[in-house]
């Protein structure tokens, strides 16, 4: 008889060392996870998932490929943040119902400027923020955010160049404001 | 890189970085622990040189039994063994900056693995946990500075006051003398760079570690063709090194399977599983006797060696001792294949008893569908979710994924890949499982695995009308028993 194993299941005589294999990326699968979910336990939550996933699929992962294995693991807490993000709410309710004046991380971004930018990445859709965490956080290259998301470069590049310009615009929108604020004219409209 | 890179980088960069990192539950351990207690007498063998060459009479170090002992099922002994027979270098080399030393003070490599003991202390002389080390580097290259790129993969455990890097495939790589360069760059919340460049050598090990022919073929009843090309021990392990390729009527049969599972996996079309099966193996000595696995701890990872699946693999174990003689044992052939199952049912029927479905020689019984039942720890919390018990009695299956859905298309919200259940209501509603159990009873009279399953769906809050369960893709366990006698080195008199 076998034992009873909690989800998701390790296959038998699976690996004891696994923890070897996978504590160099735990810090920053652990931030990728949070910088997609914005939310600490359900970042947590989807580590914890990925994990397991890891663990159990473990002997599917092959170097020749040409995958490294910190990208597959990425990949795999990549989507288990995602899908956490959709399990918690829609995309659109989900934005909505961020508010940035609430943030408390917002406190240590001194600058203005890192504010905005921080705004405007939690205001974008999972897929277009997932994109640009990868590319700018994590270093991934454009083709392996492509196998990581499972998309075509094309689209990756699409996605970061729209990325870009949400970013871009929101600085400016707050430039143009900070501008007619302190030449008053708000105040006399 | 543009101005506006460089600041989103750096945003990011500072908001993750305040992050404090939470604590993981690491599913190798838990397996360990379990299994723990049901092998008591697993891994009784106990190895010893391979080699007499060097008697040298080394105390053990207390560093590398603490590692030891810090297991939970007191695995890698083989290290232990190999410190005692004198195969560990003492370096004890450190860098103090900012108040912290971080110190490297043991190394022990052969052709199998390296592995180097490092610790931090404070002003104080205090141990500081070497989880608060970020590490920034890991390099091994030759005395001129070439990375030796076998040792790319590196991995890292930490127990109480000592952190244990491990470095693979050491021996792929001709050069005998080497240097470990290992760095970090924040201890705690101080930032600095703490970097040491330790050389060691493989040649003692390398001496004391031999390869010897095995030569033996052998074709399972599902067409995969076996050959042992050879056995190389060493000091810390011993490996197996075999190849795998499928007849022509298997890699036909591939074909067709693969056309069956068309879209629903995660591969360019045309897409044949040829590499997607798994074998299992053990040693054992003349009583039978388990030796350990060390498969994973020596990072084995196939090579593709022509087309269709043929490969090159190699099975990792823990040192053998020349007081025995040792088989290795070819147990089963894992393998993923469509396995259709489907079963429809109103869950208010579920009241009265429960819902039996034969068919195709396969019985699946829905036991109940309940809510909020308490939470396993991969879960959300405080969550009102479903959750749907059955039993399962299928021939030869041993695993069927609860849930793997990948949600993430371009652009769309169309889910490009579900290998493990769909639930979906009479209006077509899919439920996502997000958590479950799997549990094997045991075999029924007929020979076929009783299998227990609990499915969660956060998705699901109201109970439906009609619900169909639907499962396409399975694991099928075919049993082997093929054995192979290993060749030992001589012992040198």
């Amino acid at each position: 008889m076998k034992e009873n194993h909690h989800f998701p299941i390790p296959k038998e005589g699976g690996p004891v060392d696994f923890e070897t294999l996978v504590q160099p990326h735990l810090n920053s699968a652990f931030r990728v996870a949070f910088l997609i979910v914005h939310d600490y336990h359900l970042a947590q939550d989807a580590v914890q998932e990925a994990l397991w996933e890891a663990y159990q699929s473990l002997y599917r992962y092959d170097e020749r490929k040409g995958t490294s294995f910190r990208a597959w693991f990425m990949k795999i807490v990549t989507h288990r943040a995602l899908n956490m993000v959709r399990r918690k709410k829609k995309t659109e309710e989900y934005m909505d119902s961020i508010d940035p004046g609430q943030n408390p991380l917002e406190s240590i971004l001194q600058k203005e400027k890192e504010q905005q930018i921080w705004r405007a990445i939690q205001m974008m859709t999972p897929k277009h923020r997932s994109a640009v965490i990868l590319y700018y956080y994590e270093e991934f290259s454009i083709a392996e955010i492509a196998k990581i998301l499972g998309v075509f470069e094309g689209t990756v590049k699409s996605r970061l160049h729209k990325a870009r310009k949400l970013i871009a615009e929101k600085i400016e929108v707050k430039k143009e404001t900070q501008v007619i604020t302190e030449m008053g004219v708000i105040m006399h409209d | 890189m543009t101005n506006l890179d460089k600041q989103i980088t750096q945003t990011l960069k500072k908001v993750a970085g305040e992050l404090d990192q939470p604590n993981f539950v690491m599913p190798d351990q838990v397996v360990a622990y379990k299994r723990k207690r049901s092998r008591l007498l697993g891994t009784l063998v106990l190895p010893v040189s391979i080699s007499c060459a060097l008697l040298l009479t080394i105390s053990v170090s207390p560093t590398f039994a603490a590692y030891v002992k810090s297991l939970f099922d007191g695995s890698d002994q083989e290290l232990q063994y190999a410190v005692q027979e004198g195969f560990s270098q003492k370096v004890n080399a450190s860098v103090t900056e900012q108040g912290y030393t971080l110190e490297i003070e043991e190394i022990l490599a052969d052709p199998m693995r390296i592995v180097a003991v490092y610790s931090i202390k404070d002003q104080q002389k205090n141990f500081i946990r070497p989880e608060k080390l970020q590490i920034s580097n890991v390099e091994v290259t030759d005395l001129k500075g070439n990375v030796i790129k076998e040792t790319k993969t590196y991995g890292i455990k930490n127990h109480e006051n000592y952190g244990y890097l491990s470095l693979k495939k050491p021996g792929e790589t001709e050069e005998q003398k080497l240097v470990l360069q290992f760095e970090g760059n924040q201890i705690d919340s101080v930032k600095g760079n703490w970097a040491l460049k330790i050389p060691f050598d493989l040649e003692k090990t390398s001496m004391a570690s031999k390869e010897l022919p095995i030569d033996k073929t052998y074709t399972t009843p599902q067409g995969l063709q076996i050959n042992l090309n050879s056995i190389m021990h060493s000091p810390t392990a011993a490996r197996v090194d075999y190849e795998t390729k499928w007849t022509e009527e298997a890699k036909n049969r591939l074909v067709q399977e693969s056309k069956q599972v068309k879209g629903k996996v995660d591969s360019a079309d045309p897409y044949v599983r040829y590499d997607d099966f798994k074998l299992n193996f053990h040693v054992e000595n003349e009583k039978g006797e388990k030796v350990k696995d060390l498969t994973r701890e020596l990072d084995t990872p196939r090579k593709a060696v022509g087309e269709y699946g043929h490969s090159n693999r190699k099975y990792g174990f823990a040192p053998l001792s020349p007081d025995h003689q040792y088989m290795l044992v070819l147990d089963s052939l894992v393998k993923t294949e469509p396995y259709e199952l489907d079963v429809q049912f109103e869950p208010k029927q579920l009241a009265d008893k429960p819902v039996r479905v034969d068919k195709d020689g396969k019985t699946i019984e829905i036991m109940s569908l309940t809510f909020d039942e308490p939470l396993n720890e991969a879960s959300p919390k405080n969550e009102k979710h479903a959750t749907i018990l059955l039993e399962a009695y299928l021939k030869d299956i041993s695993y069927i994924k609860i849930a793997d859905t990948i949600l993430m298309d371009d652009d769309t919200d169309k889910i490009i890949n579900r290998f493990g259940w769909t639930i979906k209501d009479e209006k077509g509603k899919i439920y996502n499982v997000t958590g479950g159990d799997f549990k094997m009873i045991g075999k029924d009279e007929q020979g076929r695995n009783h299998i227990r399953i609990k499915l969660q769906s956060y998705d699901m809050k109201e109970l439906p009308q009609k619900l169909s369960l639907t499962s396409e893709l399975a694991e099928k366990s075919y049993d082997l028993n093929w054995k192979v006698p290993l060749p030992m080195p001589k012992e040198e008199k």
